[in-house]
C-alpha cells in the first residue's frame, strides 16, 4: 500500500509527477540544459533520438554499461530539476 | 537485501537495470512488490517513466536557427556543371580580350596625346624690303623646316621652300630699331602669320562653336543672372585664350603656351557643356 502523507492523498512526488505527461515540452527542454554534457548527450541520443546503448557506446567511445549508467543519471537529474 | 523485501536503497541500485529491462523476472517482481508498498519508489518509477515518455515525444532537436544549412554549404562544395564552367571560361577570356583591347586603345590614345607636338602648319611670312616678324626685332625669322611664302618682291627671294636654317639675304634684313609692330605694316609691309595649331585646339574650336550655338538657342530658357555669370566666365576664359594665342604668335614652338591654350579651350568647352545641360528656368 502506498503511503499517503498528504492531505490530497498524493505524495509530493506524485504531485510533481505529471504522468501521464511528465511536464510539458518546455519544462523538459529547459531541464535538459541543466544536465551535465555527458549525461545530456546520452539522454538525447537514447530517449529522444532512439539510439540503442550499443550504438551510443560506439558513437561516444564508451561502453554500453556506461551509456546505461549515464542515462539513468540523466533521468534522475531531470526528475530532480522538474520537481524543484 | 532480502529476496522478498528489498529496501529503498537496494531498489535504487536495481532501478537502472529495471528500466533497461535487464532484470530477471524474479528481481523485477521484487522491485515492483517493493514499489507497490513504497510511495517514494513508486513515485520514482512513475516519474522516470513519465520523463522517458515525454522525451520520446519530443521532436528531434535541431539547431535553433538551422545552422546546419550554413555548415553543410561550407562542408560540401557547390557542384558546378562542366558545361557551365567551360562557358564561364569562355566568357572570362572574352572579357579579358576586350579589356586588353580597351587597354591598348586607351594607352595608345594617352601616348598619342602626351607625345603629340603642336602641328606645324605652314607659316606664311610675307617678306619683302623691311619685312619684320613680331617679336623678332633684329632679323627676319623663318621657321626651320617650315615652308614660307613670300610676297612678290623682286629684290628678295620670292619663295623659299623650307631649307633648314635658311639664310636670309642681308637685303631683307630689317633696319635696326624698327621692330615687328603696326608701323611695319603701315609702311606697306604685309605680315600675315598663321600660328601652328595643336590637335586639341583643332578639335576644340569647332566644338566650342557648336556649343555656343546651343547657348544662343537656350538663352531665353535660362535665368538672366545665370546668363550673366556664364558670360563673365566666358569672358575670362576668352581673355586667357587670347593671351595664349598672342604669346604663341611670338613663340609658336612653345609647348607650355600650347598647353595653356588647350587648357583654356577645354575649360570653355566644359563651361559651355554645363550650360547646355542646365535646366530651364521655372
Amino acid at each position: 500500500m502506498v503511503e499517503d502523507d498528504s492531505e490530497s492523498g498524493e505524495t509530493p512526488l506524485q504531485k510533481a509527477s505529471v504522468t501521464p505527461g511528465y511536464g510539458d515540452r518546455m519544462d523538459i527542454t529547459a531541464a535538459l540544459e541543466e544536465l551535465p554534457p555527458g549525461a545530456r548527450q546520452i539522454f538525447v541520443l537514447h530517449d529522444i533520438e532512439g539510439y540503442k546503448h550499443e550504438e551510443i557506446a560506439e558513437m561516444c567511445g564508451i561502453t554500453a554499461g556506461g551509456s546505461k549508467a549515464q542515462l539513468h543519471r540523466a533521468r534522475l537529474l531531470l526528475r530532480e530539476a522538474l520537481t524543484r | 537485501m532480502t529476496e522478498q523485501h528489498p529496501t529503498c536503497a537496494e531498489c535504487d541500485e536495481l532501478f537502472l537495470e529495471y528500466f533497461e529491462g535487464d532484470l530477471d523476472s524474479a528481481r523485477r517482481s521484487m522491485v515492483e512488490a517493493h514499489a507497490s508498498s513504497c510511495a517514494r519508489c513508486q513515485g520514482l518509477i512513475r516519474d522516470l517513466r513519465g520523463i522517458t515518455e515525454a522525451a520520446a515525444a519530443l521532436p528531434v532537436l535541431e539547431p535553433s536557427r538551422d545552422l546546419w544549412k550554413g555548415i553543410e554549404q561550407r562542408i560540401e562544395p557547390a557542384v558546378v556543371p562542366i558545361t557551365f564552367r567551360r562557358e564561364g571560361i569562355h566568357l572570362s577570356r572574352r572579357v579579358i580580350g576586350l579589356a586588353a583591347a580597351a587597354l591598348i586603345v586607351v594607352s595608345s590614345s594617352v601616348t598619342y596625346v602626351a607625345t603629340q607636338k603642336p602641328v606645324k602648319q605652314p607659316v606664311r611670312v610675307v617678306t619683302g624690303p623691311g619685312a619684320f616678324v613680331p617679336g623678332a626685332s633684329d632679323e627676319i625669322v623663318s621657321q626651320p623646316a617650315v615652308p614660307t611664302e613670300t610676297a612678290p618682291a623682286p629684290e628678295t627671294t620670292p619663295e623659299v621652300s623650307a631649307p633648314p636654317a635658311r639664310e636670309v639675304k642681308p637685303a631683307a634684313k630689317p633696319r635696326p630699331g624698327v621692330g615687328g609692330n603696326a608701323a611695319s605694316s603701315s609702311r606697306g609691309t604685309a605680315l600675315a602669320s598663321v600660328r601652328p595649331q595643336s590637335a586639341a585646339e583643332a578639335a576644340l574650336v569647332p566644338e566650342i562653336a557648336q556649343l555656343q550655338d546651343v547657348l544662343k538657342q537656350r538663352r531665353s530658357q535660362l535665368d538672366p543672372s545665370t546668363i550673366k555669370v556664364v558670360e563673365d566666365n566666358l569672358a575670362l576664359i576668352d581673355a586667357a585664350v587670347k593671351q595664349a594665342r598672342a604669346a604663341l604668335m611670338r613663340d609658336p614652338a612653345s609647348g607650355f603656351l600650347t598647353e595653356r591654350l588647350d587648357n583654356a579651350l577645354q575649360k570653355k568647352v566644359e563651361l559651355l557643356r554645363t550650360v547646355a545641360l542646365l535646366p530651364s528656368r521655372s
